[in-house]
């Protein structure tokens, strides 16, 4: 496995650009915080660039956000967690057999 | 019409009609001019960047976007050597298709260069050059002579025009009677829903985009009508451009490396925008509409039309 793909540097990258995004300092993006109001208050362009940013960085699909079908994804570490799953799949399928 | 709903229409009314003009000249024209290679990767095969119209929510763009041409074609009903203009024509997929299907003589305008050249070069390879013109023209400023066109579409395109009054004057000026006139676009709910003036929104609507301005679609018909066109159908398309959008979101995804390599950052713009959108069109939020009117009697009877 590629050493950016371990959870703790997915999990560093995901906060890196949500703080970017935000323009507040990473210590204030915790791994546990949530997305929405209630934490980061990320809003919906935040979210979508976000989405777009992290799909972008690790060749992989996410689902949307801010949209339904990715009512689970509500916190950073949530975020993170999927994108190792799918990378996970991505690179079970791209193994040769 | 309804107050400013949003922080780039509000920016528009502060201007004077000529700076808009100026203003959609350059800053719509901008999203327009990226590499035509680009939008190869993402759109069908000649390059509709509108929504098609799908049988199934499983059926290929390519498809969905014939049946478009196609209903737009028999919606406008050019004649053999009628007078068609195409506003917003863009690289030209409605415009060519109608050349290529009738016998009329079709006359594009864009903002864009770019969008011209395609058009031209593929009215040449397509064997229609002789019956097409493009010409790159703000709408505003077109010099033709009242009562010297046939039919007028506006496809994906009047959503970047601010003066809509101006507009629906114009064309009927420019329509003959019994000229039709299609429009293809999108639209707000009249009832406030979602939020306009999300940062989103503005995303959307003036970064990625340049300027849009979504009326209601009983204001769009309202100014119609007191132009003196006469609407005689309207049908939603709602869900169909949230399948277009689906489709061209993925190609994004699958051309990627090859857009960054042609425009660094550009692909960012486009999933970011084609998320926003289709999101807005999954929750109604943002509307889209085919519009057809004419300048008087209408040439069919569309009570006679079949469903489906």
């Amino acid at each position: 496995m590629h050493s950016d793909t371990t959870l703790e540097a997915i999990n560093l990258t995901v906060r890196r650009l949500i703080a970017e995004s935000l323009q507040r300092p990473i210590e204030e993006v915790r791994l546990d915080a949530s997305l929405d109001d209630s934490g980061l208050a990320l809003d919906s362009l935040s979210l979508v660039t976000l989405n777009v940013a992290l799909e972008e960085r690790y060749d992989i699909t996410l689902p949307d956000f801010i949209s339904e079908e990715a009512r689970t994804v509500r916190s950073v570490r949530a975020i993170a967690e999927l994108i190792a799953s799918r990378i996970a799949e991505s690179t079970k399928e791209g193994a040769p057999v | 019409m309804n107050a400013p709903r949003t922080r780039a229409e509000r920016e528009a009314f502060a201007r004077s009609a000529v700076q808009q003009v100026e203003h959609e000249r350059v800053q719509v024209a901008a999203h327009y001019e990226h590499d035509p290679a680009i939008f190869s990767m993402v759109l069908d095969r000649r390059l509709a960047y509108a929504t098609g119209v799908f049988q199934d929510p499983a059926e290929d763009l390519e498809s969905a976007q014939e049946r478009k041409f196609a209903r737009i074609k028999e919606k406008l009903a050019i004649a053999p050597g009628e007078r068609m203009l195409d506003v917003g024509c863009g690289w030209g997929s409605n415009l060519l298709y109608l050349a290529q299907h009738t016998e009329g003589c079709v006359h594009g305008i864009t903002l864009s260069e770019k969008q011209r050249e395609v058009a031209l070069a593929r009215a040449h390879e397509w064997g229609v050059a002789s019956r097409v013109r493009v010409d790159v023209q703000h709408v505003e400023d077109l010099d033709f002579a009242p009562e010297s066109l046939d039919a007028v579409l506006f496809s994906g395109s009047i959503v970047h025009m601010h003066n809509r009054e101006a507009i629906h004057r114009q064309m009927v000026r420019l329509l003959r009677p019994g000229g039709r006139m299609l429009i293809s676009d999108c639209y707000y709910p009249e009832q406030a829903r979602g939020n306009r003036e999300s940062t989103a929104t503005q995303y959307i609507f003036v970064e990625a985009l340049g300027y849009c301005r979504l009326l209601a679609l009983s204001e769009e018909l309202t100014v119609m009508e007191r132009a003196g066109l006469d609407v005689i159908h309207v049908e939603d398309l709602t869900g169909h451009y949230v399948l277009t959008l689906e489709r061209w979101i993925d190609n994004v995804r699958r051309n990627r490396q090859q857009i960054e390599a042609l425009a660094p950052g550009f692909s960012r713009v486009l999933q970011s925008y084609m998320t926003i959108a289709r999101l807005s069109f999954a929750r109604r939020t943002a509307l889209e509409y085919m519009i057809l009117a004419t300048k008087g009697r209408p040439k069919t009877d569309v009570g006679l039309w079949r469903i489906p």
